[in-house]
């Protein structure tokens, strides 16, 4: 427990020595003014690397299973082949089912079923196409979509440049804004689009919009989930079922539990990004090191103040012991010098921190090509950064004033007095 | 040990004047800093409640050594030191600690004051060691006695802003704030001038026979012994005159 004498001693002894309690504010509020910005950006990039790679993409992706070849005698049914015996040695060209997911209300419900962790379930009917106009020909990819269910999977409404998307009608397309200028059409024209197959149907483009991923806005069809149903050949069915997770990195989980109850092929985000993944791990590493370090600066940097503080205050702690203070109120007076000097420091350095990554924050870089402007600097500050940074500058000087504490404690009041 | 002595305690004055406060049995001292030195030789001695004694000697007859086992901020290497009839040679570190609060007084050569805290809170200091309670309780009577010795205005100086008469009045008081039932004081007039040193004796003896509190003091003055009604002469590490 502290008692009053241990609170007195120390305020009075941090108020009378104020160019060292200065001192060590000063390195304290450094130390976690470079904690919070550092790990604020580290964060900040880690979410925009996995945002830029996730943001236009399900996090977890249901497909049919790999396509199987057609068996000789089911050609035959299809008219694939003539019918009759297939010989050795006879060339025959293999034909493959269709994939498509058969029943996708069914399975949307019973992802739905799996609670807060999943954030968004979208069926779409997509392939490879082409947009045509004139001469030009693109290559693009073909959502059949239900826009609002799409819309959790990649924030297209919120992008829109111009037009619209939840209210798409038959017949109608939504673009990438970079699509229609690389074809130059614009809202109300109309766009033919191909399937691979060379199935092919003009649409009317009713909106533009700008997601800022290069892969979207520059090569993605987007049409009611009917429309593309039909264009693909699919009926009533769909080819893929995009779910979006609350936590991208839960992905692969959601994904090996999904595979148990649906019998078509379920894949995370994180299959097909663990270089990415090794990636951020590494950099999280450095972040915790850059952290570890700094915390150990500043824990000897209080120390040594500490310390200093000890040596100074000699004559009075043998003082205060010759007239009966115990070694545990010489070890409060320390300890509670210890965090007081942290707690401020902390208290100060997460304010001017917070002040800085704000700042930073509103610096804008230049726009796109569609006047969209992006931060120049991308952080993830949120409280319990801030909070833990402060806790832990507590701790450590907390911890680093038990050295210095425990020398106090040790001081032998005769040798003071004599010397005094 | 907690503590449990009330903070409005009775003064020295209401216990028996022949009271035996401290006893000293064969106390014997010997440092070992490479080379053995024994410093006291069997010490036997007594003082009691009221004693105004005065501890002479020459230079290395060990008054001081005495004088810190007596007051717990040493221990010796055999022998007993009974205070208020408890055995303390057997008590570690912070129990010898929290006797010295609740007996002892300390005036020391140096008036040692602490430079962050003004003249009241110096003088209250031995019962903010002990709580807030003490503290309160003793308030009144440290500004009284504050007053006594003419610094009634200074209650609140910086005790760095005095001269050093001033600040060894304010040890003086110091030593006496948390009702002690002896006062041990080395040399307390040693770095004052004639006129002061006499003005500080006299506070001590007025102290001494209006609380009874036992003072024990070690002196080079010979002066200073017609102040004492107990004169204690140690002569290398022993009790060689003990006179009344």
């Amino acid at each position: 427990m502290v008692d009053r004498l241990s609170w007195s001693v120390a305020w009075r002894g941090l108020v009378r020595s104020k160019r060292l309690t200065a001192l060590t504010l000063v390195v304290l509020s450094v130390s976690v003014i470079l904690v919070i910005f550092l790990t604020a950006l580290i964060d900040g990039l880690e979410r925009d690397l996995v945002e830029e790679t996730t943001g236009a993409i399900a996090h977890v992706l249901i497909e049919p299973r790999e396509r199987e070849p057609i068996a000789w005698w089911e050609q035959a049914a299809r008219g694939a082949r003539d019918e009759g015996p297939l010989y050795l040695g006879e060339r025959t060209t293999l034909t493959s089912k269709k994939g498509a997911i058969n029943n996708w209300q069914r399975w949307s419900r019973l992802i739905d079923a799996f609670g807060p962790e999943i954030r968004g379930v979208s069926p779409a009917a997509e392939g490879q196409g082409f947009t045509i106009r004139g001469e030009k020909r693109e290559a693009v990819r073909l959502y059949g979509v239900e826009p609002r269910r799409y819309d959790q999977l990649v924030p297209i409404q919120d992008n829109l440049v111009e037009g619209r998307f939840y209210e798409l009608g038959p017949g109608e397309i939504t673009i990438g804004y970079r699509l229609a200028e690389t074809m130059g059409v614009g809202l109300g024209d109309r766009l033919k689009v191909n399937t691979a197959e060379g199935t092919g149907r003009s649409m009317r483009i009713v909106g533009l919009f700008d997601t800022g991923f290069g892969g979207v806005d520059n090569a993605t069809v987007l049409m009611r989930l009917g429309d593309g149903q039909s264009l693909l050949g699919l009926g009533s069915s769909v080819n893929a079922i995009g779910i979006e997770v609350e936590n991208v990195f839960q992905a692969n989980r959601v994904a090996e539990q999904l595979q148990r109850q649906i019998p078509y092929t379920v894949t995370s985000w994180i299959a097909d990004n663990e270089r990415l993944l090794r990636a951020l791990e590494g950099q999280g590493r450095s972040s915790d090191l850059i952290i570890f370090f700094t915390a150990v600066a500043a824990a000897f940097a209080i120390a040594s103040i500490l310390i200093v503080l000890v040596t100074n205050k000699l004559q009075e702690i043998g003082i205060l012991k010759a007239m009966g203070a115990t070694r545990h109120q010489i070890r409060a007076v320390f300890a509670l010098q210890g965090a007081l000097l942290s707690l401020a420091g902390g208290a100060l350095g997460a304010t001017v921190g917070v002040g800085v990554v704000r700042l930073l924050s509103t610096v804008q870089g230049p726009p796109t090509a569609s006047g969209r402007a992006e931060p120049l600097f991308s952080f993830e500050l949120g409280p319990e950064l801030v909070v833990g940074t402060v806790v832990g500058a507590v701790l450590i000087g907390l911890v680093a004033s038990l050295v210095p504490a425990r020398r106090a404690s040790h001081v032998n009041p005769i040798a003071v007095i004599q010397n005094g | 040990m907690a503590d449990t002595t009330s903070p409005n305690r009775p003064h020295q004055a209401d216990v028996e004047a022949t009271d035996t406060i401290l006893r000293l049995e064969d106390i014997r001292k010997t440092y070992t800093n490479g080379v053995a030195e024994e410093v006291l030789f069997g010490i036997d001695l007594e003082v009691n409640t009221g004693d105004f004694a005065v501890l002479i000697g020459k230079s290395g007859s060990g008054k001081t050594t005495l004088l810190n086992i007596i007051g717990l901020l040493d221990t010796p290497t055999s022998g007993r030191l009974f205070l208020d009839g408890r055995e303390t040679s057997t008590l570690d570190e912070d129990e010898r600690a929290r006797l010295r609060r609740e007996y002892i007084g300390f005036i020391f050569q140096s008036h040692l004051l602490l430079p962050d805290f003004n003249v009241l809170e110096n003088v209250l200091m031995p019962c903010r060691i002990r709580g807030k309670a003490y503290e309160e309780a003793a308030h009144d009577r440290a500004v009284e006695m504050l007053q006594m010795v003419d610094l009634g205005e200074k209650i609140q100086a910086p005790v760095t802003k005095l001269s050093g008469g001033q600040q060894q009045r304010v040890a003086t008081v110091r030593a006496f704030a948390n009702a002690p039932t002896v006062v041990l004081a080395d040399e307390p007039t040693g770095s004052l001038d004639s006129k002061t040193s006499q003005a500080v004796m006299r506070l001590m003896r007025d102290i001494n026979q209006e609380t009874g509190t036992a003072f024990l003091m070690v002196t080079h003055d010979p002066e200073l012994t017609d102040y004492a009604d107990r004169v204690i002469e140690l002569r290398d590490g022993r009790v060689a005159s003990d006179t009344t």
